[in-house]
């Protein structure tokens, strides 16, 4: 058991100098033990030949490239998950306001018209306590 | 990020349509790509292609410049991919309940060859390639991703750590899992031929 461990071990330690090796993290003293090791090493040399064409068969997987209709489907879901408002022809005209804008200009319009119009005046208000002077067809005679 | 892309940002800020389409023209390729090759289906990937620039589209006020403006298309890209895997992880979960009415075994990192339903999508290419397209079905979602953007994709590290979130030290010790996972399959895979 244990020394199916220390193999685990071992080859794990190998994948990692291999991974090293590959993304250039080797020291130059390190790399250069390498390659002095896969020229004369048959074994060291197959298993990293073995984890060298998984990495080299992902990079050699081909490119698939989107279909040649993608930029007009792309164009005519957007307009119309838009509903024609997105691009700049018609974006400034067609644009939703947010209702906070319309809620804040509609304050501001209140209070401007209230000050323009004037403040409803006191001496016309006092007047109304004054009973007005009722003419009776009696008084008239 | 670089002047060109500067002066995209803006116009795409503007809702210039060329703009748009320019920008579709230059990246559906490699978001299609890269999505593909997480998802394993064709259809699944334009649709979720189609999504991502749509998102492009809705977002880009939100986007600052301070990555560059590829690893925020790669970052939306494999959000988006991300979550159609869980999604179709979950669906994948609830068809075999419906069949088996037995408890939950799989988790969101299931293998992807559980949905996978059109084997006649692949194509047809090496020997080797055939079963690294198989073995990478077998990865977990995250060190599916790595892979693909370090070995496929051929983006640094930095990149990768902005795109999935993660800090540099992890997807370096992921990246090297991936890629040891994928080894020990190629290797099974011939060794049942041998038996």
């Amino acid at each position: 058991m244990n020394e199916a461990n220390n193999i685990e071990k071992e080859m794990t330690a190998q994948d990692l100098l291999f991974n090293d090796f590959l993304e250039g993290d080797l020291s130059p003293e390190e790399h250069a033990k390498f390659e002095e090791r896969l020229e004369n090493d048959e074994v060291f040399k197959r298993e990293y030949e073995q984890f060298f064409s998984v990495v080299g068969g992902l990079r050699a997987l081909p490119f698939t490239f989107a279909p040649d209709d993608f930029v007009n489907t792309v164009q005519s879901r957007i307009r119309t998950r838009s509903r024609g408002r997105f691009f700049a022809d018609n974006y400034l005209l067609t644009s939703r306001i947010p209702y906070e804008v319309v809620g804040l200009v509609m304050i501001l319009v209140m209070i401007s018209s209230y000050f323009m119009m004037g403040v409803p005046h006191d001496a016309k208000i006092k007047d109304l306590n004054k009973l007005p002077k009722l003419q009776t067809p009696t008084q008239k005679l | 990020m670089n002047p060109d892309d500067r002066k995209l940002v803006r116009r795409l800020k503007r809702r210039d349509e060329d703009a748009f389409t320019e920008l579709v023209k230059t990246y559906q390729h490699k978001v299609f790509n890269v999505i593909y090759r997480i998802l394993g289906s064709k259809a699944e990937a334009e649709e979720v292609s189609q999504e991502v620039f749509i998102a492009i589209f809705k977002y880009i006020d939100s986007f600052r410049g301070e990555a560059k403006l590829s690893t925020w298309i790669y970052r939306i890209a494999i959000n988006h991919a991300r979550n159609r895997v869980k999604y179709l992880s979950r669906r994948s979960q609830r068809a075999h309940q419906d069949i088996d009415d037995g408890p939950e075994t799989a988790n969101e990192d299931a293998p992807l060859s559980a949905y996978i339903a059109s084997p006649h999508e692949e194509i047809v290419g090496t020997e080797l390639e055939d079963i690294i397209r198989d073995g990478l079905k077998t990865l977990n979602e995250i060190h599916r991703t790595i892979v693909i953007l370090r070995d496929i994709e051929g983006l640094s590290y930095v990149e990768i750590s902005k795109i999935v979130e993660l800090p540099e030290g992890t997807v370096k010790s992921r990246l090297f899992r991936a890629r040891v996972a994928l080894k020990e399959y190629v290797e099974s895979r011939y060794t049942e031929k041998v038996v």
